[in-house]
């Protein structure tokens, strides 16, 4: 039995398919995506006189711990800080998990 | 002063977990409900999108792809049960199928919200004797 790991990966709405790409490529069976609202601090929006998009899309992924961190790379490079996605992507402990086939 | 787990202090304190489930929109009245049962006081649904592939989708002959993230709080001590309900579910019921997991709560503040979302009335009074 193998441990999971949820990864949550905050990006800029629309581009979940390349985030998902990626995942699967990497190795991840599915997701879901969740519509969001982002908040930047309006100081620093003002100050810099830029507007970051508030329009968010949440991709969260379930995958077994041992492909967590080929995945949380590959996120980083394709819609990372530096990408026009604008993602982060961290990955929370998970518990119990059922639903999911864990045979290999 | 050194940390104590509050558990062991009080063990009327029961430990608290976020269960995260995913299940097609249509149902997800129906797992609600069902969670209901378990002593939920709080719970909050939000609208997504599955990603499986159109290959895999028309494959199965599926056509839904819109889901309903379902978030929980329960108790630490009801997850066995409600966790084999839940999949119980996922095999039996009709258009059914999901993924649950839970995710450990690290911590929490207030008494009447520890007490709401425990569901535990008997708390407040047992504090109160332990003080």
């Amino acid at each position: 039995m193998s441990n999971f790991e949820v990864i949550l990966c905050i990006i800029n709405a629309g581009f979940s398919e390349d985030a998902m790409d990626t995942a699967r490529m990497l190795g991840a069976r599915g997701g879901t995506v969740i519509n969001a609202r982002g908040t930047a601090s309006k100081e620093a929006e003002k100050i810099f006189n830029i507007t970051i998009q508030p329009e968010k899309e949440i991709v969260m992924i379930l995958v077994p711990s041992d492909i967590k961190d080929a995945i949380l790379k590959g996120l980083y490079d394709s819609v990372g800080v530096n990408t026009p996605a604008q993602g982060i992507a961290f990955t929370l402990p998970v518990d119990d998990v059922v639903g999911i086939s864990t045979a290999k | 002063m050194a940390k104590k787990e509050i558990s062991k202090v009080n063990p009327s304190i029961k430990k608290l977990k976020l269960l995260v489930t995913v299940v097609d929109r249509s149902k997800a009245l129906f797992y609600m409900d069902l969670l209901e049962q378990f002593e939920v006081n709080m719970q909050t649904m939000l609208y997504g999108k599955g990603t499986a592939g159109k290959e895999i989708l028309s494959y199965l002959g599926l056509a839904e792809t819109e889901k309903a993230v379902i978030l929980s709080i329960i108790r630490e001590d009801k997850t066995k049960e409600i966790l084999e309900t839940i999949s119980e579910k996922f095999e039996k019921v009709k258009n059914g199928k999901g993924i649950a997991y839970t995710i450990p709560l690290k911590s929490i503040i207030g008494v009447s919200v520890y007490q709401f979302l425990s569901n535990s009335q008997t708390f407040k009074k047992e504090a109160q004797a332990n003080e």
